[in-house]
């Protein structure tokens, strides 16, 4: 019996780089009448393969005979089980065996039956044939079988009263009473000790029980159940640590901010997102494409990624084909959304009145005379068109706000080829006019098993988007807030009226052209991997990711008609068209090195290293022309050749970097792990380029100890961990060369009528900015209780140094402000998640809860305070809003007997009923020196809670998802009354006149000044709680659609954004973009979905 | 174990020696050259200084920024509530937007005139002597130019004639006097260089500009001999290239931008660089917004055609107040045609096109954009936000851009000869030398309008003529904010009202017209609007406005320039 290696000489990069010629081998076996046992031990020893079987019911000890060269693991096992009762399922690397046929093989007993024959099919969760599953009799343990390849098992002779034992490896035990039933179907779930799953870690993966640093892996079921358009949306609320903030549901734009742990840097605080190692937009993937979702949190689990971690990290690895599985499945889903909440203003007569009250409280003249407002009213009773009442929200919401999803999957795995394509339409209709979204993806993941020491990876997706907007979209949501109810949207005889200014948001959104973005980008991912020798795996990645954005701004020129039907001359003079087009091409290429070895059986040792670099450059270019004579064709050349214009721009960088990593465990309970990247960044000159940051965590599994034996029916597991590191950041950064001055020949004048380029420094190098380094602690205690509840706990503490910052220089200067490494941020947050998992009967139950806080602190910015409404300050949180601090109302009695106002000087024409605000430096007058921070714009005690329940194919799912303490801001036109020509909100009704002291809002005076400063009156509590989404499903039984051929049906109706509960005001979605101030924003949606899915 | 490790050290220090050494990290841009070498060559000077002439678009709401100081005296007001319109209410604090863009623009074109003026020598022999000479003439003439605006309007400034990096950036402010000396210096250098032939749409400066700029910084800092010297050099060259146009009113057109009465102007070019001054003067009928409008009281500043204030001339009729007035204010207002007796025969009606009416029952006007005209619903009445005041700016704003009214590119004038004229005049009356030379200056002004000459008499009464003159002559174009705080006449003239005109009438006298020019309605027994007297029949109050002598007259230093230039103080009561 030998075993013979035949070599195959390739090449790969990886192998250049390493510069090691290696060789790969296929399997041949030769054995003449060995055990099965033995010969089963063989093939483990010379491949990655396990068996997993039961002694019991398996006769391994047969001998046999079998000569095999260069053959596939198949062909081998088909030879070696042909004349035995075994038959096997390769599932990845496992191997189950069972019996050929559980019929067959207990014919005799069938013969002496005494009692009842019990049949039955044991699946997982996932409704997956569980294959080998031991099936016994309690008291009769000897009187046993095990589940055949599609999971069914017959036993005989049961007592009527007797009761099943069913066990599987890695599941939950189960014992059933059969009270006199002949079929018996079970779902196995798996163990609710999960230590053993593998969690996916930087350039590898991890036991969960060793891990020692802050990972939380993403509850993909329930990540599912969130019909979003956007992948990032899916994840609010799911995971300690994580705060996805949604700010419009504009279709394509309706995606998260995800921030992971607060914000690290003052600048750039996207979190890095790898999908099969390669940056990505999380938004670039549909959710069915994602097979695992794990967030590194803390410096020591990102600290391998060095350089653009120091955000978070979120990995993401798509679905593969599975050995032996041949299935094609198909998901569709239809929803409708409306907006949650609409800012609601006051209609014509109204507003009439009311600004005819503002206007006299300023000594002004109202234009509307009492007869002309009763004229009016009666005009609008009649519905006479002359006399129009517009709510111009409703005006512009035409649109039904329709979403379409369908994905199909179709998924061949052999041994040695596994083939995964997805192919996926989604397409999004807004609720204003024009306004689409549509996305269009293919991904074909292939893995190619060469040899039993060598395989490959090649992955393919395509992503087109198309998103279609009006060209003026943004502008009309700032003036459906703001236009006069009085003013027209149409003529009587159908024309569009003249709106307000020139802007009739009505007619831009219909008639006022498109904004398209079209996006395509392509994703190629290589990976070879090979085990040259036991304990040894070397892997090289290669990726290529190319993506270019085509913008079409088609801004069309539409006719207003003024009311008496004349042209109103504010109309747009000229449509004009922008086509613009970057090129984006990122090149990446990894190498690593990892070797595991066991020493002992109690030293456990990995080490990994590699190598990293990756460039990037991008290309854009524009093209402009205006006066289109033929407004159907909105193409360039059909443009007047007058005033033209083009230009294009490029830029590059190239990152670079190589990395180590130790693991060690003893026997699994004292765990360690550290960490070194060295990094470097064309960004930054010669001799600042290079940075160091290392990394260290340990844990101790406590429940490991022999003295815990006792607690571990109560507590089965317990750890502590905790951990230190660094990370490099340089994405603050504005621009790819900060470090080198250039000259910008953009500086143009005008000589004699005609353009003259001119040149000039207009930015200030910084040559000796280097990395900013953020510096994490983390300590956590991980637990689970009667291996049902699981708790994690973490506290951590961030400090970010050299903060590359543009900072204020002296404007003396003259030339714009450079980076500089000067700000000092600290973080301190907490973390608990929790989960539950139980059965009670045919119910299974689940439940999950996370919360997590973070204290944001800017410790320095050199003395520069900022000033504005949000400033980054020293001593306070990063964009805290900054104001006057607001003290009530003035009233009557802040006055003297000679009309003399007796506090601090207000700001402008005050009067009674306007806002009052404390003189902080008591110098008697209120100026920007009595401003301070009223408010913070990070949200505190985020959390989120997941129930579902599941009842003989029923299911039903609800996630809870909230802030426990933020603050909201509107300002301007959207809630104050008649600001700039504005409007009036509904609730502005509600303003203080001498006899309404406690008014929600001041008194109505047109542009006062004083009411429109910045302050702490229009701070509001954004605290809320909301049911993000509520499911419920059906599976129609299998033994139903199995006669159509179908494995898998279950439909479902969803709602997301169903109700919240808030303080914050009436008519304003409190997740809203408070910070904007005004109303311009895309209302956020709820979404309404019915959906289907297939799998045959 | 140990011996793979010891592979495993070997193996990460051989690439990171490898990737240490290679230049796989040198990244040059990729769309612009390094400053290194800059202004190598003739070319590159050329271009450096040309890039000194782009702070010049130093703007506000896409105008020429000094336009706008027009809203922050007493000749006009400003409707959006920003930053603008608080500095005019004296509600402004050292965190205004705008005190900053001025001062930050400012300086950034004095930053590049200086890299301009200190890098020549770099290229001393190897590049044409004139093109160096021209060169840091003009680079001289803008930085001058930049510097005065810092003085008039924040008083004592950081005088700096380097390039500055971060380490020597804290430099305190220098005296207003140093500062002007080196203003004077700057000015007259350039003056020596720069030839006479004056053609305003060619964006250059000419000597003539240096000298004149030169005399107004010394005007408004009381070196009259200065003053007088300058503007003399300049009048002598009156003949071919500077000229007193007899067509005032096209000045401010297309066809009036190359008349040779424009010693300096900023350039604007359709498609490349526009302002959208039709929109924010314009009127709502011609698609503008009123958004920057003059004060009635400007309207009643000006004379009759004999020479008389409105509340002395027995021409003037209260009735039709438009009737018999210089010139000079249809030419610079647009006013209500029913202020007229013969409105159709009067230009100063017709408005972009449209009759000017601002009467609130005058519900049609006519509209002569179509042939035969038509009558359409009147927006300068109708409309809510039609002028406040009842009356638009006319200066800049041109029929031509009627249709797109944010793409003007008439150039803005900075300083033209009429301005010389009465410079010489006042620095003569202050002088103490009110002689008939300056009696000449000041009455070829008057007569090019078409208004009287004035007779000699005392030099304060010709000082209070050629202030009156002013405001007449130059309002709407940025001069009347400088005028007002070195007269010392702010703290009365924007302390209470601005006003507009009454809805559905005119007052049935004249307001009183003081030696400044300045209307007192109260005074006459003019009714103004309040809570008792009805808008329609009294005076329309558009704003109340607010100075403090011991403030105001200063612009604050602004805020983060004290953060980030510790050195620096702040102007009085500014803290």
């Amino acid at each position: 019996m030998n075993a013979q290696i035949k070599r195959i000489g390739i090449s790969c990069m990886l192998l250049l780089l390493l510069n090691i010629g290696q060789s790969i081998a296929q399997l041949s076996i030769s054995a003449t009448n060995t055990t099965i046992n033995n010969v089963l031990r063989q093939i483990e020893e010379k491949s990655d393969y396990t068996f997993f079987y039961s002694d019991n019911f398996l006769n391994l000890n047969q001998k046999v005979t079998i000569q095999a060269k260069d053959e596939a693991i198949e062909t081998i096992l088909n030879r070696l089980f042909r004349d035995t009762n075994i038959s096997y399922r390769i599932n990845n690397k496992q191997i189950a065996l069972a019996e050929k046929s559980t019929q067959n093989a207990n014919s005799e007993n069938i013969a002496q039956q005494q009692g009842q024959t019990i049949t039955g099919r044991i699946v997982d969760t996932g409704g997956e044939p569980i294959i080998g599953a031991t099936v016994v009799e309690k008291n009769n343990p000897a009187r046993g079988t095990i589940t055949d390849i599609d999971g069914n098992f017959t036993l005989t002779n049961v007592p009527r009263n007797a009761v099943l034992l069913f066990t599987y490896v890695g599941m939950e035990p189960q014992e059933i009473a059969i009270n006199g039933r002949t079929t018996i179907n079970i779902t196995m779930a798996s163990d609710t000790e999960l230590l053993d799953e593998l969690v996916v870690v930087g350039y590898g993966t991890q036991r969960k029980a060793n891990l020692t640093g802050a990972v939380s892996n993403v509850s993909l079921p329930q990540m599912e159940k969130r019909t979003v358009a956007q992948t990032s949306l899916a994840l609010q609320g799911l995971v300690p640590g994580i705060t996805v903030t949604q700010r419009s549901g504009k279709p394509g734009g309706d995606g998260g901010t995800i921030s992971v742990r607060g914000k690290t840097t003052l600048g750039n605080n996207d979190v890095l997102v790898l999908i099969d190692g390669v940056e990505s937009n999380i938004n670039s993937i549909d959710p069915k494409s994602i097979e695992s979702i794990s967030v590194l949190k803390d410096a020591a689990s990102a600290a391998i990624y060095g350089n653009r971690a120091a955000n978070g990290v979120i990995l993401i690895t798509t679905k593969r084909a599975e050995d032996g599985k041949t299935y094609v499945s198909f998901n569709s889903y239809m929803a409708k959304g409306v907006p949650t909440n609409v800012p609601r203003y006051v209609g014509a007569v109204d507003f009439m009145k009311y600004i005819s009250i503002a206007k006299r409280a300023v000594g002004m003249t109202p234009e509307y005379s009492e007869d002309y407002i009763k004229e009016y009213e009666a005009g609008i009773a009649r519905n006479d068109p002359n006399y129009p009442d517009v709510d111009w929200f409703d005006a512009t919401t035409t649109n039904n706000g329709l979403m379409t999803n369908n994905f199909v999957t179709i998924s061949l795995g052999t041994p040695q080829l596994k083939s995964l394509a997805q192919v996926g339409y989604m397409s999004q209709n807004g609720i204003t006019e024009n306004t689409n979204f549509k996305r269009y993806t293919l991904r074909s993941n292939t893995d190619y098993r060469v040899s039993s020491k060598f395989s490959l990876r090649s992955d393919i997706a395509l992503v087109y988007t198309d998103a279609k907007e009006p060209s003026k979209l943004a502008l009309g949501y700032n003036w459906v807030g703001r236009i006069p109810p009085n003013q027209a949207v149409y003529l009587a005889d159908g024309r569009y009226g003249p709106g307000w200014q020139g802007i009739n948001p009505v007619a831009y959104y219909k008639d006022g052209g498109i904004i398209s973005n079209a996006a395509p980008s392509g994703i190629m991912n290589f990976v070879a991997t090979l085990k040259p020798v036991k304990d040894l795996e070397l892997q090289g990645q290669y990726a290529l990711n190319y993506w270019e954005g085509h913008t079409t701004n088609w801004n069309k020129r539409v006719q207003l008609y003024l009311n008496d039907g004349t042209p109103d001359p504010q109309t747009q003079a000229k449509s004009t068209l922008t086509e613009s087009t970057n090129r984006n091409l990122r090149n990446l290429f990894i190498g690593r090195a990892t070797y595991s070895k066991s020493l002992l059986d109690k030293h456990n040792f990995k080490l990994m290293g590699g190598y990293q670099q990756e460039t990037f450059w991008s290309k854009w270019h524009s093209g402009y022309r205006e006066v289109f004579p033929f407004p159907d064709y909105p193409v360039l050349d059909a443009g007047g050749q007058e005033n033209q214009k083009s230009s294009g721009s490029a830029s590059d960088f190239a990152l670079q970097a190589v990395f180590g990593r130790i693991n060690y465990d003893y026997e699994g309970k004292y765990l360690f792990e550290a960490n070194l990247r060295y990094d470097g960044s064309s960004r930054f000159a010669e001799g600042y380029r290079w940075g160091l940051f290392p990394s260290v965590s340990g844990g101790w599994r406590i429940s490991e100890e022999p003295f815990w034996e006792n607690l571990r029916d109560v507590v089965n597991n317990l750890k502590i961990r905790a951990s230190w590191g660094q990370l490099g950041n340089q994405n603050t950064l504005n621009g790819y060369y900060p470090s080198q001055s250039t000259v910008n020949i953009g500086t143009n004048y005008i000589f004699d009528k005609n353009i003259t380029s001119g040149a000039a420094i207009t930015t200030m190098a910084n040559s000796i900015i280097s990395w900013e380094t953020t510096t994490m602690s983390n300590i956590a205690i991980e637990f689970s209780l009667f291996k049902k509840l699981e708790i994690s706990a973490d506290y951590y503490h961030r400090v970010t140094d050299d903060i590359l910052l543009d900072l204020d220089i002296p404007l003396i200067i003259g030339l714009d402000k450079p980076a500089q490494n000067a700000g000092k941020l600290e973080n301190r947050g907490w973390e608990i998640g929790a989960t539950y998992n139980d059965r009670f009967g045919d119910v299974n139950f689940s439940a999950m809860f996370n919360i997590s806080d973070v204290k944001n602190e800017i410790l320095d910015l050199r003395g520069i305070n900022q000033t504005g409404l949000t400033v980054n300050r020293e001593g306070y949180p990063m964009q805290s809003l900054y104001g006057y601090v607001a003290d009530g109302y003035i009233v009557p009695e802040d006055y003297d007997a000679e009309g003399n106002y007796k506090g601090a000087t207000q700001i402008g024409n005050f009067g009674p009923g306007d806002i009052k605000y404390k003189d902080i430096n008591g110098d008697g007058v209120i100026n920007t020196s009595d401003q301070e921070i009223i408010g913070s714009t990070i949200p505190r005690y985020t959390f989120g809670m997941n129930l579902f329940a599941e009842y003989k194919g029923i299911d039903i799912n609800m996630l809870f998802q909230g802030v426990g303490k933020a603050d909201g801001y509107v300002w301007g036109h959207s809630i104050g009354a008649f600001y700039e020509g504005g409007s009036m909100p509904e609730i502005g009704k509600d303003y203080w006149t001498p006899e309404n002291r406690n008014a929600q809002f001041p008194r109505l005076a047109f542009n006062n000044s004083n009411n429109q400063q910045n302050s702490s009156f229009w701070v509001k509590d954004a605290a809320y709680l909301r049911l993000k989404n509520v499911q419920l499903g059906y599976t129609i039984p299998e033994r139903f659609t199995s006669k159509i051929g179908v494995s898998n049906l279950r439909f479902y109706v969803s709602t997301d954004n169903v109700f919240t509960i808030s303080k914050f005001w009436k008519y304003f979605d409190v997740e809203s973009p408070v910070l904007s101030g005004y109303a311009n924003f895309y209302p956020i949606m709820r979404t309404t979905t019915v959906g289907i899915d297939l799998r045959f | 174990m140990i011996d793979i490790m010891k592979k495993f050290i070997y193996l990460l220090t051989t690439i990171l020696l490898f990737s240490h050494c290679s230049d796989f990290l040198d990244k040059a841009p990729l769309d612009s050259p390094s400053d290194k070498t800059f202004l190598a060559n003739e070319a590159e000077i050329e271009m450096a200084v040309i890039g000194c002439y782009t702070n010049l678009w130093t703007e506000w709401e896409g105008m020429s920024f000094f336009l706008a100081f027009e809203e922050l005296s007493d000749n006009g007001w400003d409707r959006n509530t920003n930053d603008l319109q608080k500095l005019s209410q004296g509600a402004n604090d050292a965190q205004s937007s705008f005190v900053r863009t001025v001062w930050a623009t400012c300086y950034s074109g004095i930053s590049r005139c200086n890299y301009v003026i200190n890098n020549l020598e770099k290229v001393e022999g190897t590049v044409n002597a004139n093109t160096l000479i021209q060169a840091r003439a003009q680079a001289q003439f803008l930085r001058a130019y930049y510097y005065s605006y810092l003085v008039d309007l924040y008083g004592d400034v950081p005088l700096v004639l380097e390039t500055l990096s971060l380490d020597n950036a804290e430099i305190p402010r220098s005296s207003k006097e140093e500062v002007l000396n080196q203003i004077f210096k700057d000015y007259d250098d350039a003056a020596a260089v720069l030839g006479t032939a004056n053609k305003p749409t060619s964006g250059r400066p000419t000597r003539q500009a240096a000298l004149a700029l030169k005399a107004r910084m010394a005007l408004y800092n009381e070196k009259w001999d200065i003053a007088i010297a300058a503007a003399s050099e300049v009048m002598k060259l009156e003949g071919s290239e500077v000229i007193l146009d007899p067509r005032f009113q096209n000045l401010f057109t297309y066809e009036g931008q190359d008349s040779k009465e424009i010693l300096f102007s900023i350039q604007y070019l359709f498609g490349f660089k526009v302002h959208p001054i039709f929109r924010l003067f314009g009127g709502r009928n011609g698609g503008g917004h009123a958004n920057k409008i003059p004060s009635y009281q400007l309207a009643d500043s000006y004379e009759c055609i004999d020479g008389l204030s409105i509340d002395k001339s027995p021409l003037y009729n209260p009735a039709k107040p438009w009737d018999n007035r210089d010139p000079r204010l249809a030419w610079t207002l647009a006013l209500p045609s029913s202020g007229y007796s013969d409105w159709q025969n009067e230009p100063g009606c017709i408005f972009q096109g449209f009759q000017f009416e601002t009467h609130r029952d005058s519900v049609k006007c006519w509209n002569y954009h179509t042939s035969p005209p038509s009558r359409v619903d009147n927006q300068d009445a109708l409309n809510a936000y039609a002028s406040f005041s009842g009356i638009n700016w006319r200066k800049y704003v041109n029929d031509k851009d009627y249709g797109d009214v944010n793409n003007c590119d008439n150039n803005t004038i900075v300083i033209r000869y009429a301005e010389v004229l009465l410079i010489y005049a006042e620095a003569k009356a202050k002088a103490g030398q009110a002689d008939a030379s300056a009696y000449a200056a000041l009455n070829k002004v008057r007569t090019r309008a078409g208004m009287p000459a004035i007779a000699q008499t005392t030099a304060d009464d010709l000082f209070h003529a050629v202030a009156r003159e002013r405001r007449h002559e130059l309002s709407g174009e940025g001069q009347r904010l400088s005028d007002i705080r070195r007269w010392k006449i702010a703290e009365k003239v924007m302390n209470g009202f601005l006003l507009g005109r009454m809805q559905k009438s005119y007052p049935t006298k004249a307001p009183a017209i003081d030696q400044w020019g300045t209307p007192d309605y109260d005074a006459a027994g003019i009714p103004i609007a309040s809570d008792t007297n009805d808008p329609n029949t009294s005076m329309r109050t558009v704003d109340k406005r607010m100075f403090k002598a011991n403030k105001d007259y200063l612009w604050p230093i602004p805020y983060l320039e004290r953060q980030t230039n510790p050195s620096l103080t702040q102007n009085p009561n500014w803290e």
